[in-house]
């Protein structure tokens, strides 16, 4: 009885996600190997003839196998370096604004103080956002010719010419660390809220008998408790921050030189510009593996630590 | 008041509805063998009004769409790989070798009328649009251009600078006491924008203008032998590092949107194609530089600047070859002897043209004289210099590419003998 | 947010007075002819493209609600199962979810890109649909299923009990109570639909097929169109995103940290 009641359930259970999984099988399983495949084949788009996967009248071209040249050729361009570290620093000053930036919004939010409902009501507002629109914004306010910011401290003589925020390469990747921040943390921020809501007031109001000021009580009651949160925010800033290319797209495309040229934006180029389609699916998947290393991040440091205690 | 408020609001929700019903997926193709027309973005209202008049007058079912410049080639040939046939296309000369050997295009040469257009030709339009082996031609001009020098002329004045510039040398000085005395922050706007039609064209043009080749006979890259090409590119560096530029022409993503900064009158020098100088000098409504304050001066250094041709280009999968072939005869030839679209285009954009006969025209002699010396203008032509080099296959990938390579030499990121054998090694690395 | 508000002045300004210096905070002029050009009500001389943005609206509006509606089905269900059950291969299959989520959807458009154009579903809005399960489905898992965490399995158990079946438990029962998760599962997809750029922009390409934010950056790329159109078309566009998370903040705010708080 007791047996055949478990089995039953794991067989609703696998009908309840059957649709969801073959789904997901279809529209990324199925992509995700055949890209890969892709990474290891000169693809050329023109040919339509040559080996292929028929099914029915549908048929799949394979190209032709070159083994790992694609990845040789990729990893031996100077440019796949340069875009990685640039990467990596992206993606680290982007974790670290948003996490920080996030986490002082979140702090202010908590506190009771007039116009709260109102700040709390808009505070997802640039997160809603298109990050096309984003970047449209942004270039109005940054804009060496008629951007409102050079304006402003032109006006207030504050510079005595306007601030080119995009001529240097380090200027330029800066700017985009920050406006994709302006787009992020307010996220961060709602995660960050939610779990300081979740502390109970008996922690601080025990603190506040033991004599902790304000920094103390941050720092020992109400860090330790957003642990996992402060986590969460972390990885998915990171995963995040990888994936950008719109940004960039409307923004910059890359330049100037190749300073704001990203892992991802590299391989988007390769991809889609100049339709190379064998060394662009390598570095992607090269983007891939980055990505992967963070899931099993992710699944170390947050579910296995944290997944006892939910 | 409220009327117009009322009317206003019942207008925009017509408008939308019927945008929505009629522009949506819904509507069904009417035409039933429409030509299907593309270009990049250049006033694409005034191309609008040639494929209506084409319509109308020719009977014609042709059905245009605008791609944004910056991503016009890689978009087109997207819809290309997806099994789109748009029948006829604007193509770039850095690309349309590549199109032609991958068999986006067709040879035009058996079709009617093709021969005597040839002859109408001038003999330098005529060999650039032919293949690289010389057999075919593979296109209809759709405009020539070339770089120019542009002044403002007011500012010059306003600083005691008598005369334009002959030589870069000159350029730099006056640019540098033109800043100095802050008559303007940033005097000199090169067109060293990020898009095709910017920075390499400027660098062939400097290049040539220092009396240096940057491609040898067999369409090498030898920029990083020619000692020209190295002090056109110290220049760049000196002026960059000096501010005497607006820094954000590097981002910049097209020529139009560069020179519409020589507006403001706030610089002093531009060198851009030539064309530009038509809504600078001639559009008072747009340009504080207009009427005629800004002027072309001969290119500094021997004069030499770069020269090219834009196309017309049938698909070669097309199914409405007799069509689509007499709607290019209307864009880039004369359909039934009128040179409508050609003229209209040096009357309007004052695009340059690749056939000779136009400047005897009255109409255009006297629209030209409108912005720009015409004669001045005729004479720069005479100094024009084309490339062969467009023709090779890794051409417009090393075009691209070599954008931020030659980015970092203005920069100072990169040496100048670096950079220089950073654009050889890209050439060899494509080839 | 002040962002924001600038580029509604923009939109709201004339060209000239953007290049003004001074520099003025608020307009001299304002204006709705931004507006009207984008909608088609006046001429100008790149009516062309913007009278794309009404067409690709009404497209990203059909693929955005389509997407939603599959997610809301199929990815709820599957969200409840890995709430409530334990069964075979859970674990990994949780993983593989995970792993999906933190895929850069970029690395499958090669692959959609010449499968799609087997099929023929280049340039059409089931091609996007397709596209945007990637990404969006197993967001919707995760998110649902944390949310029918935060509800008491005593609910579906005295549902059992009174004799339902699993699967009228969860239907008649628990889905009716989960509005809150539903319209943030839901208004979460709908808005990653609405603002998606790559894969449109790549997929497609013929004019009239693609969605607002590749009409939106084709009109900054290009040439010949004042910021100040280009703003309004923006802020145009940002609206029903806006409004949407405006509407149904509480909502998305409990659904989203229920599943996140709890990782």
């Amino acid at each position: 009885m007791k047996t055949r009641r478990a089995l039953s359930e794991s067989a609703v259970a696998w009908l309840f996600v059957a649709p969801a999984l073959l789904a997901i099988g279809l529209v990324v399983a199925f992509p995700l190997v055949y890209s890969l495949w892709l990474s290891f084949t000169d693809v050329n788009l023109l040919r339509a003839t040559g080996p292929a996967v028929e099914l029915g009248a549908l048929r799949i071209p394979l190209f032709r196998w070159i083994g790992t040249r694609n990845y040789t050729q990729v990893l031996a361009d100077p440019l796949y370096w340069d875009s990685l570290w640039r990467t990596l620093y992206f993606v680290g000053a982007f974790v670290a604004e948003a996490t920080v930036v996030g986490f002082a919004m979140a702090l202010v939010l908590n506190e009771r103080f007039p116009g709260r409902p109102l700040l709390r009501s808009l505070l997802l507002v640039p997160w809603s956002l298109s990050r096309i629109v984003v970047g449209l914004l942004w270039v109005g306010i940054l804009d060496f010719e008629f951007g409102a910011l050079n304006g402003l401290l032109l006006r207030a003589g504050l510079v005595d010419s306007a601030i080119a925020f995009f001529k240097e390469g380090w200027s330029a990747l800066n700017v985009l660390v920050s406006v994709y921040m302006w787009n992020q943390a307010p996220f961060a921020t709602l995660l960050f809220l939610a779990g300081m809501q979740s502390i109970s007031d008996d922690l601080y109001a025990a603190a506040e008998v033991d004599g902790a000021g304000y920094w103390r009580r941050l720092w020992y009651v109400t860090l330790p408790a957003l642990r996992p949160i402060v986590f969460l925010v972390l990885v998915l800033a990171t995963v995040n921050g990888f994936l950008m290319l719109d940004l960039i797209y409307v923004l910059t495309m890359g330049g100037p030189g190749y300073d704001t040229t990203t892992i991802s934006w590299h391989g988007f180029k390769t991809s889609f510009t100049f339709f190379k389609f064998g060394p662009g699916t390598a570095i992607l998947y090269t983007l891939t593996a980055l990505c992967l290393l963070m899931t099993v991040v992710y699944h170390r440091l947050v579910l296995a630590r944290f997944e006892p205690e939910g | 008041m409220t009327l117009d408020r009322r009317t206003f609001l019942g207008t925009t929700g017509l408008a939308a509805a019927a945008a929505v019903l009629g522009e949506g997926a819904w509507r069904p193709a009417r035409a039933d063998k429409p030509v299907n027309f593309s270009g990049w973005v250049f006033k694409p209202d005034t191309v609008k009004d040639y494929v209506d008049f084409y319509n109308r007058k020719h009977g014609g079912q042709v059905k245009y769409d605008a791609v944004p410049w910056a991503t016009y080639h890689p978009t087109m040939e997207t819809r290309a790989l997806s099994g789109e046939i748009v029948d006829v296309m604007y193509c770039n000369s850095a690309n349309r070798e590549r199109w032609f050997d991958n068999g986006f295009i067709r040879a035009l040469d058996d079709l009617p009328g093709m021969d005597e257009l040839k002859k109408k030709m001038a003999p330098g339009n005529l060999e650039s649009a032919k293949s690289r082996d010389g057999s075919k031609v593979v296109g209809l001009p759709y405009f020539t251009s070339l770089f120019i020098l542009m002044y403002n002329e007011p500012m010059l004045q306003q600083a005691g600078i008598k005369a334009p510039a002959r030589t870069w040398d000159e350029l730099v000085e006056h640019c540098t006491k033109l800043k100095r005395d802050k008559v303007s922050d940033t005097p000199y706007l090169p067109n060293w924008n990020n898009s095709g039609s910017g920075t390499m064209p400027q660098f062939l043009s400097d290049s040539f203008s220092e009396g240096a080749s940057v491609f040898d006979a067999k369409n090498h890259v030898v920029a990083d032998q020619e000692p020209g090409v190295a002090r056109a590119m110290e220049r760049w560096q000196k002026v960059y590092r000096d501010g005497l530029v607006n820094p954000e022409v590097l981002t910049k993503t097209s020529s139009t949107d560069t020179h519409r900064l020589f507006w403001s009158g706030r610089y002093a020098y531009h060198t851009n194609h030539s064309y530009y100088l038509k809504t600078i000098a001639g559009e008072p409504e747009n340009s504080k530089l207009a009427p005629k304050k800004a002027k072309m001066a001969m290119y500094p250094g021997n004069g030499q600047t770069h020269m090219f041709t834009e196309w017309y280009t049938i698909n070669a999968k097309t199914k409405v070859l007799d069509d689509g072939w007499k709607f290019a005869k209307f864009l880039g030839g004369n359909l039934n002897g009128d040179w409508y679209v050609q003229r209209q285009w040096c009357l309007i954009a004052g695009l340059d043209n690749a056939y000779p006969e136009m400047y005897d025209h009255p109409e255009i002699i006297q629209s030209y004289d409108r912005w720009v010396d015409l004669k001045l203008l005729r004479e720069q032509y005479k100094k024009g210099k084309t490339i062969n080099a467009f023709k090779e296959p890794w051409f417009s990938e090393w075009d691209s590419k070599a954008i931020a390579i030659v980015h970092n030499i203005i920069r100072g990121t990169t040496t100048v003998p670096k950079g220089l054998k950073e654009l050889a090694a890209l050439q060899k690395s494509l080839a | 947010m002040a962002a924001l508000a600038w580029l509604f002045v923009t939109s709201i300004s004339y060209q000239k007075n953007l290049l003004a210096r001074p520099f003025h905070l608020l307009p001299p002029d304002v204006t709705l002819d931004n507006y009207r050009m984008i909608l088609g009500l006046v001429r100008f001389h790149a009516e062309g493209q913007a009278a794309r943005m009404l067409a690709s609206m009404w497209n990203s509006l059909v693929v955005g609600l389509v997407v939603t509606a599959v997610n809301l089905v199929v990815g709820t269900t599957a969200g409840y199962a890995y709430a409530r059950f334990r069964f075979a291969g859970k674990t990994l299959s949780l993983f593989a979810l995970l792993f999906t989520r933190m895929l850069p959807t970029i690395v499958l458009v090669p692959a959609f890109f010449l499968v799609f154009r087997a099929l023929g579903l280049q340039n059409t809005l089931t091609g996007l649909v397709i596209a945007y399960c990637s990404f969006t489905l197993p967001f919707t898992v995760w998110i649902m299923k944390a949310y029918f965490e935060t509800i008491p399995g005593d609910l579906d158990k005295s549902a059992l009990v009174d004799g339902c079946n699993r699967f009228q438990a969860y239907w008649l029962v628990v889905l009716p109570v989960s509005g809150p998760g539903l319209v943030a599962g839901g208004a979460f997809t709908f808005m990653l639909c609405w603002n998606e750029f790559v894969v449109a922009q790549i997929l497609n390409t013929r004019p009239g097929t693609t969605t607002l934010p590749p009409v939106i950056a084709g009109m900054n790329g290009q040439i010949n169109i004042d910021y100040s159109v280009i703003a309004a078309s923006g802020f145009l566009g940002a609206l029903p995103a806006v409004i949407l998370v405006l509407v149904f903040q509480k909502y998305m705010v409990q659904g989203l940290t229920a599943g996140s708080v709890k990782g």
